[in-house]
C-alpha cells in the first residue's frame, strides 16, 4: 500500500500578507524590461486610471556609462564618476540594446 | 584584524546615489565592498560556515571580502537575482527562493545596517508609518483606506478636499512604457466602483504654502526647502523637477523631536522624510521613505548628506 505524497501548490506561494522574504527583500527588479503587449484592462482600480508616463525622465546612455570595478562608482569613457547625472528617482535608463527601464522613489521605494 | 572595518554596499551597479557614498568612503580610505546581490549566483559567491556565527566570505572576480570583516552594511537598491538561461520558469523560481533564503538569510544575520532592510520592509507600510506618525505627536492629514467607494465618496464629501495615492507606489508596464502613480486631486463625482478593484488611500489636502524633504541619519537633519513654480509641481512635486526651487530650511523643534521618535519607533536610522508646510507655518507629515533618494537633494544645496552616511556607516556600534 502506498501513500500519496500531497504537497499543496500553495505551498510554493509567498503568504499574500507577509511574504517572509520581506525580511530581507533581496532581488528587488531595478532594471527589468518593459512588456509590449500589456494593455489596460476595462475594469482596472481606480487608482490606475492616475498612472502616467512620468513627465521629465532624465535619461542615462547605459552605452556611455560604466562601472568600474575598481573604484565602485560608475564612470563615463574618459573614468570620470557620473555623479548627479540621475538621483531624483525616476530614472529612465537606456541601454545599450534600446530597452527602457525605470526606478522610482517609492520603489520602496522611492521614493 | 584591527584595522577598519569594511563597509558593505548592497545596491545595482548604475545606483550613482551609492557611488557618492562610495566615493566619500575611498576619499577617507576606508574599505568598501560593493556589490548587486542580483549578481548571485553568477558574478557573485558565497562560502558560509556555521560554527560562532557564520563565517565565510562574499567573492567577486575582482575581490572579496570576510563575512566577519564586514562593519556595517548599507542597503540600497539591490536588482533581481541573476539566474541561468537555460532554467524554465518553475526552476527559476525555486532557485531565485532558496537564493533569497541563502544568501539573504547569511546577510540578515549582520549586526550592523543603515537600514535594516526588514525594518525598511516594515516602514514601507503607508498605514504604519502614518500611525505611528500620528503616534509620536506629527500631524497627519485625515486619511481613508478602503476598497468600499461609498466610503470614499462620504469621506471626500466630509474633508471638502481630498487626493488619491497609492499605497505601494512603484511603477506599471504597458504598452511599451513604464507609468508612476503621483498623488492626484479627486473629488467625490470622480469616485466610482473602481475603487472595489484594490485598496486605496484618499487623503484630506493639506493647505501648502511649500514642502520640505526632510533627510535625516543618525538624528542628524538636513531639511530642505522646496517650491514648485507650476501647478503640477505644487500638486506633487515629483511630477515636475524642472520647476523645482530649492533652499535649506530649519525644523521646529516640536518637529524634529517628533521625527527623532517616529524613527525610533521604525528601527530606521535613516529616511527621507515629506511634509507639507501650511500657510500658517504649520507642518504636516505626509509619508517616510525609509530608502528614499537623497543625492540631487546634495548637488541643489550642497548639504553634506553622503558624508553623513559615510560617517554612520563607519560608525563601531549602531
Amino acid at each position: 500500500m502506498t501513500t500519496d505524497l500531497l504537497i499543496p501548490t500553495r505551498a510554493n506561494e509567498p503568504d499574500p500578507l507577509f511574504d517572509p522574504a520581506a525580511v530581507l527583500p533581496l532581488g528587488r527588479p531595478f532594471l527589468h524590461d518593459v512588456s509590449p503587449d500589456s494593455t489596460p484592462s476595462r475594469n482596472r482600480p481606480f487608482g490606475l486610471r492616475y498612472a502616467v508616463v512620468p513627465p521629465h525622465p532624465i535619461t542615462v546612455d547605459l552605452s556611455r556609462v560604466r562601472y568600474d570595478a575598481e573604484r565602485q562608482v560608475c564612470v563615463d569613457p574618459s573614468g570620470t564618476p557620473v555623479f548627479g547625472r540621475h538621483t531624483d528617482g525616476q530614472t529612465s535608463t537606456q541601454t545599450s540594446d534600446g530597452h527602457k527601464s525605470m526606478d522610482s522613489d517609492t520603489d520602496h521605494r522611492e521614493d | 584584524m584591527g584595522g577598519a572595518r569594511t563597509v558593505l554596499v548592497l545596491t545595482d551597479p548604475y545606483d550613482t546615489t551609492a557611488d557618492y557614498v562610495v566615493e566619500e568612503l575611498n576619499q577617507r580610505g576606508h574599505p568598501v565592498f560593493r556589490c548587486n546581490p542580483g549578481n548571485f549566483p553568477a558574478r557573485l559567491s558565497l562560502a558560509a560556515r556555521l560554527g560562532g556565527g557564520w563565517t565565510g566570505s562574499l567573492r567577486l572576480p575582482e575581490r572579496s571580502v570576510a563575512l566577519d570583516d564586514i562593519g556595517c552594511a548599507y542597503y540600497r537598491r539591490p536588482s533581481a537575482f541573476e539566474l541561468p538561461d537555460h532554467l524554465n520558469d518553475e526552476e527559476r523560481r525555486w532557485a531565485r527562493r532558496e537564493a533569497s533564503r541563502g544568501l539573504g538569510g547569511v546577510l540578515a544575520t549582520l549586526p550592523r545596517w543603515l537600514n535594516h532592510p526588514a525594518d525598511m520592509a516594515h516602514a514601507e507600510y503607508k498605514p504604519v508609518q502614518l500611525a505611528l506618525a500620528e503616534a509620536v505627536g506629527l500631524s497627519v492629514p485625515p486619511t481613508l483606506i478602503t476598497n468600499d467607494p461609498d466610503e470614499a465618496r462620504s469621506f471626500v464629501v466630509e474633508v471638502g478636499s481630498a487626493v488619491y495615492k497609492p499605497l505601494a507606489g512603484g511603477t506599471i508596464a504597458e504598452e511599451g512604457v513604464h507609468k508612476l502613480t503621483y498623488a492626484n486631486r479627486i473629488a467625490a463625482a470622480d469616485i466610482d466602483d473602481s475603487v472595489r478593484g484594490t485598496a486605496h488611500l484618499f487623503q484630506a489636502w493639506a493647505p501648502k504654502a511649500y514642502e520640505v524633504r526632510l533627510t535625516v541619519v543618525d538624528h542628524q537633519c538636513f531639511a530642505v526647502r522646496i517650491d514648485g513654480d507650476s501647478e503640477a509641481a505644487h500638486l506633487d512635486w515629483r511630477t515636475d523637477y524642472p520647476n523645482l526651487r530649492y533652499a535649506v530650511t530649519d525644523v521646529p523643534e516640536p518637529v524634529r523631536l517628533a521625527v527623532f521618535r517616529l524613527l525610533d519607533r521604525l528601527r530606521l536610522r535613516f529616511g527621507a522624510l515629506d511634509f507639507v508646510v501650511g500657510p500658517d507655518g504649520s507642518w504636516m507629515f505626509l509619508e517616510i521613505n525609509p530608502n528614499g533618494q537623497w543625492a540631487w537633494l546634495q548637488d541643489a544645496t550642497g548639504l553634506p548628506i553622503a558624508a553623513a552616511i559615510a560617517d554612520a556607516l563607519m560608525k563601531d556600534e549602531a
